[in-house]
């Protein structure tokens, strides 16, 4: 649907360099990358807004590298939603079908349509600075979606609600994408908001696309140490690795060889890795259980913190490794600091890159 | 500690309230002066005259300015180009040198023999001496002032309102119309006020370009210098106080609207 071939651009000191990137029909694309990754500058290029300085744009097979945005036919929703101060809710709605020169009652139609299915017909004859910030993010999506766009932008779009409003607004996000199955570009440096409405994550760094696929894909198999820290794998080590009978014994230490461990994985890959699992794949008891783990250690608990439904708790078993356990198991457990533990965790869930 | 204090601040603000006493005791000094013979003053026929040749040459101007200074404005605010500074400096020194010396200028540019004031004359168009020179005058002083209120005011819109009526399909033009001029009328609303108040009270430039002749280019400014130079003070003072008056009716009424529009604005009508 959208294409982007080795689209590159500088702006002062910072640059993009080489983004290459397929988007397909109707898919839920969500960028993803920490402020500063380039993400801005690649929804301007899309948009239009800047001309790259090399690379193409190919836009339904079309090459709309040097179209002007008037005429791409691409949708845009920023994170300050930016509604027509001037203009009333109708009349921001009704700003892009005025500029096609709709007939009349196609307006009226599109119109009734959109604010039907975004449930803004109540606000129709407000004036924009009086909605709250969910009700602004709505009017902002029906004025991007009522033009039928083929591609909708959304920069940001939920990050500065506040939390119920942006698990709302996300459902309605997921719903309104099966609805129209618009093709959707979503940039956010939220990876839970990339979780719940992706269907390709594009991970961002320092101008360029470092890993591209699946929420799932990102989420355990990360192919680098930034990718694995912006999602949450909070137990990342560099260790060696040596391949035995289908497992790979990674040696991980941290100071003194003596103190070394051994973590097995599923992943074989031999020599200077990078290991990385989730906190809430790490199973913490009091006594040693039979288990069919293949990654078990004793160790003093160092540290504890509270995060509301879920406590981490870091485990010294000669590397610092964390730990998420529910706040009832918490409790059940009786954990404290210096308690000794015994954590566990399989070898399948120990990733390797 | 307290007393030190507070008399250095009666001390500060008393210096602070010169300026205002000077200005009342100018306004005050012309109102006062020879009030029995101001009515016959206004009434005048050389200073209706001037009346009338003040406005049509400062609202000529001033629809000159907002033409010709929009479109400028905006290339200064929204775009970043080789020879930027050029511009900017050439509009801050329109600004700053005497308008005597522009007129001067003017003069040269316009005169039978200038590079403009040559191909014209051939056409049989003259500037010089006439209320088409004025108005020329008054435009070149104006204009950098119209321009530096208008780039100031599209300056501080969000250039992604621009992207997103784009994005809607809007094409440039309709959207500098429908969304960036709405979005800075407090901008056009001053500079339209500055320009026309500038041009208003132009004097040096007029007076080069357009001469200082009763009823044909005598605006009221250049009728306040004739009258005071032949010693006729009554006429003088008279078109000095109709200046006053527009002054402050043009003040009075660009916060008046500027305040009824923002009102507007947050109430959502």
């Amino acid at each position: 649907m959208i294409e982007l071939s080795n689209l590159s651009k500088r702006v002062g000191a910072f640059s993009l360099t080489g983004v290459n990137l397929k988007v397909r029909r109707g898919e839920y694309l969500v960028v993803l990358g920490p402020t500063g990754s380039g993400k801005t500058l690649l929804l301007d290029l899309i948009i239009g807004r800047l001309n790259p300085d090399g690379g193409r744009i190919l836009l339904a097979g079309k090459d709309v590298t040097h179209t002007p945005p008037e005429e791409r036919n691409i949708g845009i929703v920023y994170q300050e939603c930016l509604l027509f101060p001037h203009l009333s809710v109708s009349e921001n709605i009704r700003f892009g079908l005025k500029s096609q020169k709709l007939p009349g009652d196609e307006t009226n139609r599109r119109f009734d349509g959109i604010v039907d299915l975004l449930n803004i017909r109540h606000l129709a004859g407000r004036n924009p600075q009086t909605l709250s910030g969910g009700e602004k993010q709505r009017v902002a999506l029906a004025r991007a979606l009522v033009i039928r766009p083929e591609v909708l932008l959304l920069d940001e779009t939920l990050a500065s609600l506040d939390p119920n409003t942006r698990r709302e607004l996300a459902d309605e996000l997921k719903l309104i994408h099966r609805r129209l199955e618009t093709t959707t570009i979503h940039v956010t440096h939220n990876f839970e908001e990339a979780l719940t409405l992706a269907d390709r994550i594009a991970v961002m760094q320092q101008g360029g696309i470092v890993q591209i696929g699946p929420p799932g894909d990102i989420f355990r198999t990360p192919q680098s140490e930034f990718v694995a820290t912006f999602t949450g794998a909070e137990n990342l080590f560099e260790g060696l690795s040596n391949v035995k009978e289908g497992l790979a014994e990674i040696s991980v230490r941290n100071g003194a060889p003596e103190h070394a461990i051994r973590i097995c994985s599923a992943t074989q890959k031999e020599g200077k890795v990078w290991v990385a699992f989730r906190p809430e794949d790490v199973l913490i008891s009091r006594e040693q259980i039979k288990t069919s783990a293949r990654n078990c250690y004793r160790g003093k608990i160092r540290s504890i913190s509270d995060n509301g439904i879920v406590t981490k708790v870091m485990v010294d078993v000669g590397i610092p490794i964390k730990s998420l356990v529910t706040r009832r198991s918490f409790q059940d457990l009786s954990l404290e600091i210096n308690s000794d533990v015994y954590i566990s965790f399989k070898a399948t869930e120990v990733h390797v890159f | 500690m307290v007393t030190r204090f507070w008399n250095s601040r009666v001390i500060a603000y008393s210096v602070g309230l010169l300026y205002p006493a000077l200005a009342v005791f100018l306004l005050l000094a012309i109102l006062a002066y020879s009030p029995a013979s101001l009515p016959s003053g206004l009434a005048d026929p050389e200073i209706l005259a001037a009346v009338k040749l003040s406005l049509i040459a400062a609202i000529t101007a001033t629809i000159g300015a907002v033409i010709a200074g929009t479109p400028l404005a905006y290339l200064l605010a929204r775009h970043d180009f080789r020879g930027k500074m050029v511009l900017e400096t050439l509009i801050d020194l329109a600004i700053s040198i005497p308008p005597l010396v522009c007129g001067v200028g003017l003069l040269l540019l316009f005169g039978r023999k200038g590079w403009i004031g040559q191909p014209l004359a051939a056409l049989g168009i003259s500037f010089v001496f006439s209320l088409k020179g004025a108005i020329i005058a008054q435009f070149f002083v104006a204009t950098p002032l119209f321009v530096k209120a208008m780039q100031t005011a599209i300056k501080t819109i969000d250039v992604r309102y621009e992207m997103v009526a784009r994005s809607l399909g809007a094409r440039p033009l309709r959207v500098f119309f429908t969304i960036t001029m709405p979005l800075s009328w407090e901008g056009l609303v001053n500079g339209v006020t500055m320009a026309f108040a500038r041009g208003l009270s132009e004097f040096g430039a007029t007076l080069m370009l357009a001469g200082a002749v009763s009823y044909q280019t005598a605006t009221l400014p250049v009728t306040v210098f004739i009258n005071m130079s032949t010693g006729d003070i009554d006429r003088a003072i008279a078109a000095a106080l109709i200046l006053i008056f527009v002054a402050l009716f043009l003040i009075l009424s660009t916060r008046w609207v500027i305040a009824r529009f923002k009102r507007g604005i947050e109430h959502g009508t």
